[in-house]
């Protein structure tokens, strides 16, 4: 069975029509392009978020509800007709779009008045240091596994690193965080329970954040080491068994250099990618351990303000939160695109 | 027999009768199936547990007789005993019923929600591949825009946009999950449209939704199972998140996700953490278990998919 045509990268099925469709054109216009597809993507988002959270049967005037005094009805009914809330939802809608669109702003937090821009904008650096730390380390210790598994394929470790993977996908993200604290934190006093600086540290400084992150960024990358290792490895195998590697052999490379050089670089490609396919649930599962470690990031901010109803901040987030895994996707595959020469962004084939 | 290759010594004739006849006994592909689920053994061991689970949770109120709604604020936060094997919780409740009475509360949570998504994946995927063309392009946009929100966030607006009962746990979940679900569909279905059987009932004058729903669906199965199975390992997990969360299953009703989260605060994770452990090894043996399941069924009904 001899296949003529160049071997196709199975974990990409379903990815790739973005890069096939676009005939003729320079990795430039590929890039507009892909931006521009990027705004109905956005848009139809926005709708679906706003819809739902406008369903919800609580109201954000609630939290404003005198808790003894009946007698306030009135005032929150004006707060009610001020907020905008008795319009229908279609036009609520709108005034958002209008705000966001023409003045770039995203409204003002229900709860404090408070732009939400610059709810956001102050916590999104400390998300981004848990979510890069975790990405970092998961590589860092996701793709030795990857090869040596790969290499040493059914062999006693790599049926043991197998069998972690399971466990790593299959272990909930909090239970995990409460066991490290019970164990780290507070049985053995190594590590703080909570929080991303010290009492009495202020500013930024880098140890102490760093002795901060240990337990949250370890907690958030041991799924995505599971996942990784896993794809690392199958990417590993599809890769020995090509004929170039037979041929590196056949020429007496040593098997170091033939795993090292011709087999890793080129089983690293599609791993690429999928750090972007992965980059939706990362945010989730940093969203659930920002709020047991209190790591002030938006993980905290979101589910306050979804308990709140504060559909502004809940709008803001959420577009947030899509924006930064589209840019992520969008990354991703430009970044496939300039270090695989096989795929031609140019042309079909 | 005259190209047989003399470097083979040619067998006896009663012998190749007897080879004929062994093949003569045509393996059912329920039985195949079997054999090759059989050879992973991790997956058997999976079935084993899931099988004790679903026991456990249909008998768990013959294993004592403490309420799973009861406490016994006189016996609060005692820790494992004889009498209560994992312990008491910090209202009096017994962690082991409660534990038990969760299972079937998870589990039922996370197979409705999977069976949903079932329904409403195939219908969408189906739709979307038979029709093809700008429906398929506007379907599978659309799929593309609610993937793009971080899974997590749309879980959470969706379960904050009911009040929190089972029903809407089981909603907020499989409104989640149908579109990987759809897209496989959808995917196999453009494959399997190609395949020389699909042009034949086309050319006996089937009509395209008969070709769809008697050809081409029965044959993607595999996968469709597969993905159904793992589904069901992740809806584990969402639900015990949520309900961790306080948008979930609702105390006093027992759930493992909800239990963790009684037991979250500091003081009761240092003094009293086996209200903690046990419902998280639960979720944790679960969740493991029905992937080692789906890992076995993978193997075992499309061979050809294995260390995809």
């Amino acid at each position: 069975m001899i296949s003529l045509q160049p071997p196709a990268i199975s974990i990409h099925r379903g990815r790739l029509p973005y890069l096939d469709r676009n005939e003729g054109c320079s990795l430039f216009v590929y890039i507009l392009r892909r931006t521009w597809q990027t705004i109905p993507l956005l848009f139809i988002i926005s709708i679906v978020t706003f819809a739902l959270m406008t369903l919800a049967p609580g109201d954000p005037i609630a939290m404003f509800q005198n808790p003894e005094g009946v007698n306030n009805a009135d005032s929150l009914e004006t707060l009610r007709e001020d907020l905008g809330l008795n319009d229908p939802i279609y036009v609520q809608y709108l005034k958002w779009l209008k705000l966001v669109v023409v003045e770039g702003n995203m409204g003002y937090s229900f709860a404090d008045g408070r732009p939400v821009v610059e709810m956001i904008l102050e916590r999104i650096p400390a998300t981004l240091i848990l979510m890069g730390t975790a990405i970092t380390l998961s590589f860092l210790i996701a793709i030795p596994i990857g090869i040596f598994s790969a290499v040493r394929k059914y062999s006693a470790a790599d049926n043991l690193f197998t069998f972690l993977s399971f466990l790593g996908i299959s272990i909930p993200s909090f239970f995990l965080a409460l066991m490290a604290i019970l164990l780290f934190s507070l049985k053995w006093s190594i590590f703080p329970v909570s929080g991303m600086r010290g009492d009495h540290t202020d500013g930024f400084n880098f140890f102490d954040i760093t002795y901060h992150l240990v337990l949250p960024a370890t907690v958030l990358a041991f799924g995505l080491i599971a996942s990784l290792s896993r794809f690392m490895r199958s990417s590993m195998l599809e890769v020995i068994n090509q004929d170039f590697i037979r041929t590196a052999r056949a020429k007496g490379v040593s098997e170091r250099k033939v795993i090292m050089k011709h087999a890793f670089r080129n089983a690293l490609l599609p791993i690429i990618t999928l750090v972007g396919l992965q980059l939706p649930s990362l945010l989730g599962g940093a969203l659930i351990i920002e709020t047991i470690f209190a790591w002030p990031g938006m993980g905290r901010l979101a589910i306050d303000s979804i308990f709140n109803r504060d559909y502004q901040v809940i709008m803001g987030i959420t577009m947030f939160g899509s924006l930064l895994v589209v840019i992520g996707n969008l990354l991703s595959d430009v970044l496939y695109a300039v270090v695989d020469p096989r795929i031609q962004y140019g042309k079909n084939g | 027999m005259s190209l047989h290759n003399p470097a083979i010594p040619p067998h006896n004739e009663a012998q190749i009768q007897n080879d004929w006849s062994m093949q003569g006994k045509i393996e059912s592909r329920g039985a195949a199936i079997w054999r090759r689920y059989r050879k992973n053994k991790l997956a058997v061991i999976g079935l084993i547990i899931i099988v004790i689970y679903v026991i456990l949770a249909l008998a768990a109120p013959l294993f004592s007789d403490y309420d799973p709604e009861y406490f016994d604020l006189m016996n609060s936060d005692m820790p494992p005993s004889f009498q209560h094997p994992f312990g008491t919780d910090s209202l009096g409740g017994d962690v082991f019923i409660r534990s038990l009475f969760g299972a079937r509360i998870s589990l039922s949570v996370a197979i409705i929600a999977m069976l949903i998504t079932l329904v409403i994946g195939v219908a969408y995927g189906a739709i979307s591949g038979y029709f093809g063309g700008i429906v398929d392009t506007i379907m599978m946009r659309i799929v593309d825009a609610l993937q793009s929100i971080p899974s997590f966030f749309l879980l959470l607006i969706i379960a904050a946009s009911m009040t929190p009962t089972m029903w809407s746990t089981i909603l907020a979940i499989s409104l989640l999950g149908w579109m990987s679900m759809s897209r496989i569909v959808r995917s196999e279905i453009l494959s399997l449209r190609q395949r020389d059987y699909a042009a034949a009932a086309l050319a006996t004058g089937e009509s395209k939704p008969g070709i769809i729903f008697y050809h081409i669906l029965p044959n993607a199965i595999a996968p469709i199972i597969v993905i159904a199975t793992l589904e069901v390992a992740g809806n584990i997990l969402y639900e015990a998140t949520l309900s961790f969360l306080g948008l979930g299953i609702q105390p006093p009703t027992p759930s493992w996700g909800n239990m963790l989260s009684s037991a979250q605060e500091i003081v009761t994770l240092t003094m009293y953490p086996w209200t903690a452990v046990f419902p998280g090894l639960f979720i944790m043996v679960a969740v493991l278990s029905v992937n080692f399941i789906g890992d076995g069924l993978r193997d075992a009904l499309d061979p050809k998919m294995k260390d995809k």
